[in-house]
Parts: structure tokens; sequence; C-alpha cells
């Protein structure tokens, strides 16, 4: 690269200024404080200080920070603030080299503001960027082997690569960097965008280093890749973006052949066994929950923690839309892990925490694992012999799926993930096929459809659901898929409290109806197949479009009502249908070779779907966002609980609603399944908490979290209500776009002043501003989406 | 001179501008201290009940709260009857503006079927007279 081989250049001058001036005591305010304090004080300030970065640091804030520290350190000299991992390492590393004498450490204080020391900063903390970010022994750092072993020795883990960038992952990263090293870069041109990308390179170094730190595990370390997901808001690295651009693909190539095997194993090691599961889960959830979910709030790919991840979902997209991709997939594997998690905790009623830990985790690192828990699940189900079918079929499908849409392919993933769960829950009738390329589909569809049914089935859908909860819960149980269940029950009882946040869930209900569907129907009993059935597809998630659509709503209508879904198996209606017709159709589901269409007949609002069904063949989660699932997403999302922090109501709706788009779809298909008995466990406990930390300016303890869940789900549920009296104080059964608009004018969003086309702009993503603003980007010629009156 | 006329009438225009702001504001504040008056009278006669006496301070702040809160409610039963595709303020949009209270919006409910019935019963009677005078008129 070329900013590479500058860096490397004036890297190689700074390193033997560095050199020359170890001598000195390069220390900084950590440093030089540190010493007068014990050694203990310093450990604890250097971890708290990681921590600190790690929690609030994003590129912009490393930055100031930094800045900051220099200016501070220019007027006085013990300040206090938490430099930026650059400076802690300079600090650190250098301290290790030198003993730093409190007077030199002053003298370096001015050096902090010099150029040269900056210059130092960044020689010593690219090595490290890029040594740690291999994670491997490939360190060749010619310009700095000394400075750098010691560095990395000293600090292996915050050297670790977890860069946060927000949209490569750490192949990406790992790739460059390691070309960098091979070509003995005399990179490193000390310009402020080359030292911007190191103060972001060492928030990354420095995020993941802490994040890395706290793991303790072998496995969580054996992924060091994972990317820390910074609470970033939508930038863009300028040295991401250039890597990106330059050698993504070959990086991850790279990086997959070594790290997807290990992350495999990981995942096969994590996912042996339920019980087995959460508590490896745990452990991994914990370092990995940390690492890999972490603070995406912000652009972060959440793709990026698993290379295999990557490679599973044949991600190649250099940039994928951040918000898009980093809000849906947060929320949709949010919302999975909320499910599972709860439900595993009924299920094997008693490792409540842990499941949802666990579950969150396993959510959190959606995109990760996803696809490894696909193919873990795979493994776990080849024992039972029949997982393994569906499993590889639901492996290949994932891949195939990559090709999908980014957005697909997230939810997929989400799908994905729940079903590699389920797969290890159900592991009965195997998985055709079908089911995969249908559940990809069905993602799309089924997101739209689930939106609205979300809406409109609520009140159908709840006894419905109850019954599909059952029977999927029962199913689960029999397979020993709490997990699954637990999904289930989770998307169900989600969506039978009207949460149109969890589309998602739905859809990879539908998405498991048909990959289930395709074979499993036949298999097993009833209930079992087609909840596997259901699993399935989900887990086919990224399954491109089955041609057996029908599946997934004959799943949808077997898992609601009657489980009897064998027959519907044969019905290939699309998995939007499913959505809709297992609410619709529970009594008829057992019928179901019914068109999707006329399968929705019983329920009045048929012709409300008729744009879902019309969306069926859209298989793309942007067009599977219509007007009223987007709609239902943003209302859903945006208003957080009232009673939240006045601050953080305000930030988290819109935050919410940005990320709930995207997840809206699967969720409500995954709601309607598991809609039974069980409660309905809400968003996962990482979602949560990392969006309300993203808004609340200050830091958040855990405690926080019952409280804050159950606020939400009160919030939820006034929300769904309110909406639900709208519509019909308009006389009408659906609940629509202007009712929405309405709730939005009570809750003081919408004003006199501020119109709702400006929120819209202002907070949701393009694709749903596109939907709710046709005039916003059509240039003058208006065809607006026709929108069911 | 008609420069000097156009003035004064400009001057005029603005005044009554402002003296029809003044209108509004004054009128304002008279229906403040009509809601105020009352508030006061109704802390009064609870009290009276309880034994008990409220502080000027706290029958300001009610009587303010009420005021705004009157004014939310007014916008708030605009927008529905315009989500109702309606002109006219009706029962049904009060009945949608309490909601969140229980206790209120059962108190409604009441009384809008003592309303409703009463209504009826006019009608009725009303009707009953017509039909006798008909039956009068007929035979």
């Amino acid at each position: 690269m070329d900013s590479v081989d500058e860096d490397v250049s004036a890297r190689v001058l700074l390193q033997s200024v560095i050199h020359t001036e170890s001598s000195r005591s390069p220390i900084t305010r950590s440093a030089s404080q540190a010493q007068f304090q014990s050694p203990g004080s310093r450990v604890r300030r250097s971890i708290r200080l990681r921590k600190s970065d790690v929690g609030t640091l994003t590129p912009q804030e490393a930055l100031k920070q930094s800045i900051k520290k220099k200016l501070h350190e220019s007027t006085s000299r013990f300040t206090l603030p938490v430099p930026p991992s650059k400076r802690r390492t300079i600090s650190e590393g250098v301290r290790k080299i030198n003993t730093p004498a409190p007077a030199t450490a002053s003298l370096l204080y001015d050096d902090d503001i010099t150029p040269r020391y900056l210059l130092r900063g960044i020689l010593q903390t690219e090595p490290e960027t890029s040594l740690l970010v291999q994670d491997r022994p490939v360190k060749k750092e010619p310009e700095l082997p000394s400075t750098n072993s010691s560095l990395h020795s000293n600090r292996p883990s915050t050297g670790l690569s977890d860069l946060d960038f927000p949209d490569m992952t750490t192949t990406v990263n790992l790739s460059n960097t390691v070309k960098g090293l091979s070509r003995k870069r005399p990179r490193r041109s000390l310009n402020i965008t080359a030292f911007n990308r190191q103060l972001e390179h060492e928030d990354g170094q420095a995020e993941g280093g802490s994040a890395t730190e706290k793991d303790l595990s072998p496995l969580s370390s054996a992924s060091p890749n994972s990317i820390t997901f910074s609470l970033k808001t939508p930038f863009v690295d300028v040295r991401t973006e250039k890597r990106g651009f330059q050698r993504k693909v070959t990086n991850r190539k790279k990086i997959c052949l070594e790290e997807f095997d290990e992350a495999l194993q990981n995942r096969l090691a994590a996912m042996g066994g339920d019980s087995e599961l959460s508590v490896r889960e745990d452990q991994q959830g914990l370092s990995e929950t940390v690492r890999s979910e972490g603070f995406t709030l912000g652009q972060s790919d959440l793709t990026a923690p698993d290379i295999t991840h990557d490679i599973i979902t044949s991600n190649t997209a250099l940039y994928s839309l951040p918000v898009d991709t980093a809000t849906t997939f947060t929320i949709t594997t949010q919302d999975k892990d909320t499910i599972t998690g709860t439900q595993i905790q009924r299920e094997m009623g008693g490792m409540k925490d842990e499941d949802e830990k666990v579950m969150e985790e396993v959510g959190e690192q959606n995109e990760d694992k996803m696809e490894l828990d696909n193919k873990d699940g795979e493994d776990l189900a080849g024992s039972a012999g029949q997982r393994e079918d569906s499993v590889r079929q639901k492996v290949s499908k994932s891949q195939t799926v990559e090709a999908v849409a980014d957005s697909q392919t997230e939810e997929d993933e989400v799908a994905e993930s729940q079903t590699a769960e389920d797969e290890v829950a159900e592991s009965q009738t195997a998985e055709d096929e079908v089911a995969e390329s249908q559940t990809a589909e069905d993602v799309a569809d089924e997101g739209g459809q689930v939106v609205e049914e979300g809406q409109e089935k609520r009140l159908i859908s709840q006894s419905l659901t109850h019954n599909a909860m059952h029977i999927s819960r029962r199913a689960y149980c029999s397979e020993g898929g709490v997990k699954v269940a637990g999904v289930i029950e989770g998307g169900r009882g989600y969506k039978s409290m009207g949460a149109a946040l969890y589309p998602t869930e739905t859809g990879w209900a539908g998405r498991r109806s048909e990959g289930d569907t395709a074979g499993e129907w036949h298999n097993g009993p009833e209930v079992g197949a087609s909840e596997s059935a259901h699993t399935r597809t989900v887990t086919l998630g990224s399954v491109p479009p089955s041609p057996l659509p029908q599946e997934d709503e004959l799943e949808g209508l077997s898992r609601t009502g009657t489980s009897l879904g064998n027959e519907e198996m044969e019905n290939s209606m699309p998995p939007l249908e499913i959505t809709f017709e297992p609410e619709n159709n529970a009594p008829h589901s057992s019928n179901s070779s019914l068109h999707p269409i006329t399968a929705q007949s019983p329920a009045e609002h048929e012709e409300d779907w008729d744009d879902v069904e019309e969306g069926d063949g859209i298989r793309s989660e942007e067009l599977s966002m219509k007007t009223p699932a987007f709609v239902r997403e943003k209302r859903n999302a945006l208003p957080i609980d009232p009673l939240a922090t006045p601050t953080v109501l305000k930030d988290l709706q819109p935050s919410v609603s940005a990320g709930a788009a995207a997840v809206v779809k699967p969720k409500a298909v995954r709601g309607k399944r598991t809609g039974s008995a069980k409660k309905d466990p809400g968003l996962s406990k990482s979602y949560i908490m990392s969006v309300f930390k993203h808004f609340a300016k200050t830091k958040v303890s855990t405690d926080v979290y019952p409280v804050l869940k159950e606020i939400m789900e009160r919030y939820f549920d006034r929300l769904a209500d309110d909406l639900e009296t709208f519509a019909a104080h308009a006389k009408r059964k659906t609940i629509e776009v202007e009712d929405v608009e309405l709730l939005m004018r009570r809750q003081g969003f919408v004003t006199d002043i501020m119109p709702v086309n400006v929120l819209i702009e202002k907070y949701l993503p393009m694709e749903s501003r596109k939907l709710l603003i046709p005039v916003a980007t059509s240039g003058n010629y208006v065809i607006p989406k026709p929108r069911r009156k | 001179m008609l420069s000097t006329t156009s003035c004064r009438a400009n001057v005029n225009f603005r005044e009554k501008m402002a003296t029809a702001m003044d209108e509004e504001e004054r009128k304002l504040q008279r229906l403040k201290a009509a809601v105020h008056y009352t508030v006061g009278r109704l802390c009064q006669s609870i009290g009276e009940d309880h034994q008990k006496e409220f502080s000027r301070q706290v029958i300001a702040a009610i009587a303010e709260t009420t005021f705004r809160q009157c004014d939310i409610f007014a916008k708030d039963l605009e927008a529905f009857a315009r989500h109702a595709k309606r002109s006219t303020v009706s029962v049904e949009d009060v009945k949608l503006t309490a909601r969140r209270s229980t206790a209120l919006s059962n108190f409604i409910q009441r009384k809008s079927e003592e309303i409703a019935s009463a209504n009826q019963e006019q009608r009725d009677t009303r009707k009953k007279i017509a039909g006798k005078r008909k039956n009068t008129e007929m035979v």
C-alpha cells in the first residue's frame, strides 16, 4: 500500500529515533503516574484505561482523546484522562523498555506534542497493530523488532487486532498489515490521515486488546481476529476503506483457510450439546461478546467477528452498508439471542442467565456464529444422523445464500444461527435443500410479510401462536433443542405481543418451515417434523430461494395451529405466506396445499397481504421491507420505553428503529412460530445494553438490564395497544402508517415543527426512506408504491 | 397626504395585529385565570373533605398543568378526529384520549352512555309523540 509504504519509511526513521531516545523516559502521563503509584495501581489503571478505551472509543473519539491528552499533557502534567490506546501502548511499551524517570516523563509530555513523539507513537503502535492483528508469528517487522517484541510480549492482548473497522473484517486488516510487513514497508509518512488511521488502529487494537484480555478461554483467543465493535458513528476508516478495496477478498481467503477451521472448531466445541453449548457459549460468549458484539452500535460489520462467518456467508462486499448491516444484523441477532436465551431457560429450567447470555452470545456473534452455528449445529446433527444431512444442506445453502444481498445474509445469518441451534436441538428430519433456498427467499419475503402480519394478526395469531409455540416447544423438547424452542417461542411470544420489532423472527420461522417442509414433514411426529422443519428453514435462512415457498407456509400453518403440518409441507407457499398462514389459517393449516394467497383467504387481511405476496418474488431484504412492515418496525423501534431517561429515550428510538428495520422481517416469522405459552423474552440482553450504552453518554452498569427489559416490554405492549386502538378508531382492522404517525405525534416526536419526513430522513436507512418517502430520491418522477388501504 | 394615510394605515394595521396578538394573549390570560380559579375552588372543597389545605404554589402548579394539558388534549382530539377522517370531534375521540387513565376512561364511558341513553329516550319520546299525533291526525 502506498500509504503503508510511506508509513514504513517514516517509521523506520522514527524507529531509529526511538531507539536513540529510548534512554529517556518515553513515558506518557499514564506511565509516569504509574511509576509514582504502586504497580498495582498501574495495572489497575491500565486495565481501567483499556476498559474505558474499549467501551467508549470511537475513531473520532480516540482522535479527540489523543488530541486532548496532548493538550492536557502540555498544560498539566498529571491529568488523568485515559489516553488513547496509542498512548497507552507507547507508554507501556516504552516503560517496559526503559524505566522511565519522572523527570523524563515531564520531558516526554512536551514530546507528546511534538511531531516526533507522535511519529514515535505511530511507529510503536504501528507494529503492534500489524503484529497483533495477524495474531500469528508472521511478524515480519523489520523496523521495530525489539520494540515490537517487547510490546507484544508485554501486551499480547492489547495488540490484538480488534480493529474496529466499521466494515472490514479482521482478515482485511491482517492482510494489509501482513502485506505491509512483508514489504518491509517504508511506510508511515507522517500525515494527519495516517495518524488518524493509526489512532483508529490503536483504538481498535486497544479495544480489541482489552476485549481480548478478558478472554481467558483458548477458544476466544483462538479467533483473535474478531473485530471489536466499537461504538462508532457511521465513520468509515479511511485506511480500511482503502484496504478494503485493495485487498479485502484476498485477505479473506488467507484467513479463512486458517481461521475458519479454528472458528469452526470453536463453534463445534461450543455447540456441542445444549448444556455444553450454554456453558461454552458463556465462556466464549463473554469474551466473544465483548469482542464481537461489543459495541457494535454503528458501522462495525457484525459479520466480522468470525472469519468463518465471512466465508460462510460469502460476504464479499467490500463495504456493506454499515447502517443496514450493522443495525439489521444487530437487531436480528439480538432478537434471536433473546428468544433463544429465554427459551433455553424455560426449557432447561434453570440456566436462565447462562442461557440468555449464551444465546446472546450466539446472537451477538451472529454473523460469525451463525455460519458457525450452522456448522456446529450441523455437526451435532451429524451425530443425530438426520441433522447432518440437513445441516450440510444448510451449510451449502447458507453458502449459496451468501450471494444474496447482504441484508438477506444478515437475516439468514440470524436465522442460520438460530436454525443451527434448532438443528442441534431438533436434528430430526433432515432439512431438504429446499428449505435452504427457500429460507433465503423467505427471509426477504418474510421480513416484509412478517411485519405486516405482526400488525394485523396480533390478535389472531396470539391464540395460534400459543398453539404453535406449544407445538414447537414440544418438538424442541423432544429433540432436546431447547434453543430452538426458545427461539421459536421467543419469536412468537414477541409477535403475539405485537412487537413487530422482530419480524425477523417470524421470518426465520418461515424460513425454517420452508426448509423443513421439503423433507421433514413426513418424518417423525408432526410436531417434531414441523418444528424441525421450522428450525431448518430458519437455519437455512441463507438458502437461495427454494422452489417450494409453500413449504414455509405449510410449516407456519402446522406450527401455529395444527402442527399437523405434514400435509402442509406439500404447499410450497412462500415463507411470507407461512407467516400469514399460521395466524390466519391455524385451523386450516392441515390442508395447506393452499396457495399462499388463498390460504390467507380466511384472514381478513388477505387483501393486505396481497402486496406481501407480491413481495414473495422479491427476495431482497430491502424490497421485503414494505411500507407496512417497515413502518411497523419504525413504530416499534422508535419509541423506547418512556420510563427511560429522557435523553436515552429520544436517542434510543432512532437507533432502535434503524436497527429493527432489518431484523423485523425474520423476527416476525419466528415470532409467529414460537408464540407459545412461554413468555416472550424480548430483545437480547447484549443488544439492549449496547443500544442503551450507545445513547447514554456515561457508563452503564449491567444491573440496569432487568429493569430496562421490563420497561421495554411494557413499552412495547403499550405501543402495540395504542396502535391497535388507533386503527380501531379509524374503523380499520389494519395498522397503517398513519396510525404510527399519530402515535409519533402523541409521543412528541412529530410536532408542528418536525414533520415525519424529517425524522425519517434523520434516522432511518436509505431503503426505508425510499419506501416511506418515494419523492425523496425519485428525481421528480414519482411512482409511489401502492399502499394498501 | 396619501403617503401619510398609507403610513398611518400601516401603523394601524400593525397596531391591530399587535392588538390582535395582545387580544390573544389577554384571552389566554383570562382563560388561565378562569382555570386557576376553578382549580382553587376544587382544591378547597377537596381539602375540606380531608381536613387539609392546599398552598398557593400547589394550586398554581395544578392550574398551569391543567391548562397545558387542556392544550394537549385539544391537539390530540383534533389529531384523532382527523385520523378518523372526520372534521368534528366526537365522543369517540374523547374516549380515545382518556383511555390511559382507567378511572377516567370508565367515568367517561359511563357518562357517554348516560348521554347516549338520554338522547335515545328523547328521540323515542319524540317519535312517540309524533306517532301519536299522526295517529290522531289520521284518525
